[in-house]
């Protein structure tokens, strides 16, 4: 099916998944304009596309959050299915968002077959410790469960936000098959790219 | 000889903290009866060392003005110290030098000149307002130098090395800074301007190019700055356009409405400098007032009407508008426009004044959320709420009904969307705590007993009598699937006239107030968030329809029919039903149908694909913006994504940058408000549906949906279990 932007030449796609009011947009705010002292404008294509350093070398980075789905986590199955890493996001202040991330998680692995799930399990907001509906210890048990790292953060820090995802792309460069993941530069991305890129 | 004024008409001499101005030509005086002291002596000489060094160079501004070419022969005239008031003045006409460079006697003014307010040795210096300029440009000119000349001061060259000590930014850049007692108020950059600028005889020189827009200031620089830009001009430049809308859209972010009201009632009634009632200012300074006052009104419209502050407030100003008239005559034009704008009366006229706003009324709308009313005001009979009226405690029927409304006529709607029959149906008041009561059709459906949290809920009853509860998910089996009966055009069409009406009663402060106020709902953003629920609430419908469609064959027409009706969205240029009825189908509970997606024909697949491609995230949704920004208004944007936006602009963004209001913030959130204006012009007649649309309009206002992902997810599997 195509609907699908164009990938960038060596990068990696990281989806945030997680019901509303997580805090998605505010941990991709952090991870957009954590850096800049100029204004922060919304609408700019490469907003959420990083460079970051992945095992000494450049690589661009590209986070995906989705909006407009308040009941339902409506996010495309081609996401799921080809987007490299995941982050799963839930709120210590809601115990209802904690449970919503089990049925996500086995959504992903259906969808994705045989492929690795790379994720990272976040707790947000965990600076608001008052709040506090779930405790540190079921997220890492959870993880625990899922073999992932967990993190609990506050989107207000931008050391933090970098953490979780340097910590995906760790994953996703962990997971990988043997093979090498990508020819280093694909000149038709889109066409080329969901067949070849996991083998088995 | 001369006389040491207190420019602020004090009568004390205080010293410290307030400025004085020595003049020589306002001694009127011929005979000094202090002249023999030797006190007094020492005293004028004292004041005449105060004087700088630096010689008056005749010649430097060669002026029409009498005042001037008198003092050039007398070396006495020195102003102490600039009053701030003069400051301001400079610092706004620098600011506003481009558009003021009428150039006319000071083209052969080689000189670069700045002002240089300091206070140098000056004992007891408190230094005054400082403006630092950092660029070696001519300044503007006549208005500036006429308005300091009127001051009686004197034209100082700086030193080389003060130019040199000021930072050097490159051409493109340029900070103005306006200080008071050594701390900024306001901050200004020098930008390109778009357009040429409007200007009564320019002299086409380079600097028209350029404009200083605000960055960042105190509320009352920022007003003040806002009231010297104005120009009385039938239309403004772009940028104080722009400021004005900027300021007017987002005050309430740093400023009360009653510490505006009171400043604008200050500058309204603010006699100019010197104590000299009749310069041409005060009428002009007046009318600038007015007109920002005017555009707040329109701007406003009801929300104004709500505030006692604003209230008061614009009944004083009537008054003294109408007082000022008479002394004033040319505040005869902007009075007419108040008055037409408040719908008041003139008092010479038949009655007083009558709140009668030639305005209509917004749409207030109402959210019955989990039956809480919520509303601005006093609720009126005929207005609309929407209400959720409860089949299952996961299910329910989105209502639009008047305040009115009997029990009766909500059942009735309710009947025909889950198509059960009238008589064997109950409306039931659900408390928190449990209890029930039962609705007489006579009853009023919204009543006051309703707020103590409860719900309405649709209760079966049996022979006895008796009222049953629905359980969830019950029979769905022989549901007549009416909507595949419907005209796929005609059911976009009502989408679209459906949204149109909630779109358009959203006002442009519920933007705001969704961006700032720490819950982003509430009785402020009531439009916003019905727009809102509506997106989601078509998403579950769609979900709803095709999960309770027992048969595969009718399911695949379904799924088609949907499809069509999102390519006619997208058509009809509706953008929130649109990314609402993609995001339905490609819910996980329907993607998964497998069975029903097979046999969708290729054709279908293929404009689904196209379709969806328009909702890919990526690139910051990237095909969605590029799309929607070609199409041309009227249309619908997709709401989740705007206030994404502007919540990013919030979060990314500090409101307040050293103590100072962070008004380019400001300007970006005023832009989002902008694109939501922007979206709505170009509309012409309002919902022409005809007649026989009523029951297809009837469908698509009410929609029946299920709203747990759980129990979506259970139906699926019971229509195609998993292989």
């Amino acid at each position: 099916m195509a609907g699908l932007g164009p990938r960038p030449a060596k990068g990696y796609r990281v989806v945030l998944l997680g019901s509303v009011a997580v805090g998605k947009t505010a941990l991709a705010t952090q991870f957009a304009c954590g850096s800049f002292p100029e204004q922060c404008e919304p609408s700019v294509e490469e907003l959420f596309s990083k460079v970051i350093e992945v095992n000494a070398a450049p690589a661009l980075l590209e986070i995906v959050d989705t909006v407009g789905a308040e009941h339902l986590v409506t996010l495309k199955d081609l996401y799921i299915k080809n987007s490299d890493g995941f982050v799963v996001l839930y709120s210590v202040c809601s115990e209802a968002s904690f449970e919503a991330v089990r049925p996500l998680r086995e959504r992903m692995g259906r969808l994705r077959g045989p492929k690795a799930v790379p994720l990272v399990l976040v707790g947000t907001k965990a600076d608001l410790d008052a709040e506090r509906q779930v405790l540190t210890a079921r997220g890492r048990a959870l993880a625990r469960e899922w073999r992932c790292p967990f993190l609990e953060v506050t989107a207000k820090s931008k050391l933090m936000v970098d953490q979780v995802f340097t910590q995906v792309v760790r994953e996703v460069e962990a997971l990988a098959p043997p093979e090498e993941r990508a020819p280093a530069l694909p000149t038709h991305a889109q066409d080329t790219w969901p067949s070849e890129r996991f083998i088995g | 000889m001369g006389i040491m004024l207190s420019v602020d008409q004090n009568l004390y001499f205080q010293d410290t903290y307030v400025f004085y101005q020595f003049s020589s030509d306002e001694c009127s005086y011929l005979y000094c009866e202090f002249e023999r002291e030797e006190e007094w002596q020492n005293g004028v000489k004292l004041l005449l060392q105060l004087v700088p060094l630096i010689p008056a160079k005749a010649g430097i501004c060669e002026l029409s003005h009498q005042k001037i070419e008198d003092s050039e022969e007398s070396s006495d005239e020195i102003l102490a110290r600039l009053t701030s008031a003069v400051q301001r003045e400079l610092a706004a006409v620098i600011a506003l030098k481009a558009r003021k460079s009428a150039i006319e006697q000071d083209e052969d003014n080689g000189d670069k000149h700045v002002i240089v307010a300091e206070a140098e040795g000056v004992p007891d210096s408190q230094a005054g307002v400082m403006c630092k300029l950092q660029e070696r440009d001519d300044i503007g000119r006549i208005e500036l130098v006429q308005k300091l000349a009127r001051e009686n001061c004197q034209f100082l060259q700086t030193d080389k090395k003060e130019q040199e000590k000021s930072e050097h930014l490159d051409e493109e850049v340029a900070t103005v800074q306006v200080k008071e007692q050594e701390r900024n108020v306001l901050v200004l950059k020098k930008v390109q301007c778009c357009g040429p600028a409007p200007l009564a005889g320019g002299s086409g020189s380079a600097e028209s190019d350029w404009r200083y827009v605000v960055v960042s200031g105190t509320p009352e620089k920022i007003l003040e700055h806002l009231l010297n830009d104005l120009h009385l001009e039938e239309v403004q430049d772009k940028e104080t356009e722009t400021l004005l809308d900027d300021f007017l859209l987002t005050y309430t972010v740093f400023m009360t409405t009653d510490d505006l009201c009171q400043a604008l009632l200050r500058h309204y009634s603010a006699k100019k400098y010197q104590g000299k009632e009749e310069n041409s200012d005060v009428p002009c300074r007046k009318r600038k007032v007015l007109h920002l006052v005017s555009q707040w009104i329109a701007l406003y419209k009801d929300w104004l009407h709500e505030d006692e502050h604003s209230k008061m407030f614009l009944k004083t100003i009537y008054r003294n508008v109408l007082d000022d008239v008479y002394e004033y005559p040319i505040l005869e034009k902007e009075l007419k426009e108040f008055q037409k704008i408040l719908g008041m009366h003139r008092r010479h006229t038949v009655d007083e004044y009558s709140p009668q706003r030639k305005n209509k009324a917004l749409f207030h709308q109402f959210s019955l959320k989990e039956n809480w009313l919520q509303h601005r005001g006093t609720v009126t009979e005929t207005e609309e709420i929407f209400c959720h009226v409860y089949i299952t405690e996961h299910s329910y029927v989105s209502v639009k009904a008047k305040v009115s409304s009997t029990a009766h006529e909500i059942l009735k709607v309710v009947a025909e969307k889950i198509q059960h029959a009238e008589e064997d149906l109950a409306l039931v008041a659900v408390a928190f705590s449990g209890e029930k009561h039962e609705l007489q059709p006579n009853d009023l459906a919204i009543s006051k007993s309703l707020e103590a949290s409860g719900r309405i809920y649709v209760y079966r009853k049996d022979l006895a009598d008796t009222l049953n509860p629905f359980a969830e998910n019950e029979e769905s089996q022989q549901r007549s699937m009416r909507i595949l009966g419907m005209n796929t055009w005609d059911l976009a069409l009502e989408l679209m006239n459906f949204d149109w009406s909630l779109f358009n009663s959203i006002h442009e402060q519920e933007l705001i107030y969704f961006t700032f106020s720490r819950q982003g709902s509430g009785e402020h953003t009531v439009n916003l968030s019905l727009l809102l629920q509506r997106c989601n609430e078509v998403q579950l419908w769609v979900a709803t329809e095709i999960l309770l469609c027992g048969q595969l064959g009718k399911r695949v027409q379904l799924v088609k029919k949907f499809i069509k009706i999102a390519a006619h969205c997208k058509a009809q240029r509706n953008l929130n039903s649109f990314f609402a009825i993609v995001m339905g189908l490609n819910t996980a509970s329907v993607s998964r149908l497998s069975q029903t997606w097979e046999k969708i024909p290729g054709k279908f697949k293929k404009l689904f694909s196209e379709l969806e491609s328009l909702t890919d995230p990526s690139l910051n949704h990237k095909a969605y913006r590029d799309a929607f920004k070609k199409m041309k208004p009227p249309k619908i944007p997709f709401m989740p994504l705007l206030l994404k936006d502007v919540t990013f602009i919030h979060e990314g963004n500090k409101t307040f940058l050293d103590n100072l209001v962070n008004f380019e913030k400001l300007h970006m959130i005023a832009d989002t408000v902008r694109t939501l204006r922007h979206c709505r012009t170009n509309q012409f007649g309002g919902d022409m549906s005809p007649k026989e649309h009523q029951e297809l309009k009837s469908y698509v206002n009410h929609l029946y949906v299920i709203d747990s992902q759980q129990a979506l997810f259970e139906l699926s599997h019971r229509i195609e279990p998993r292989v």
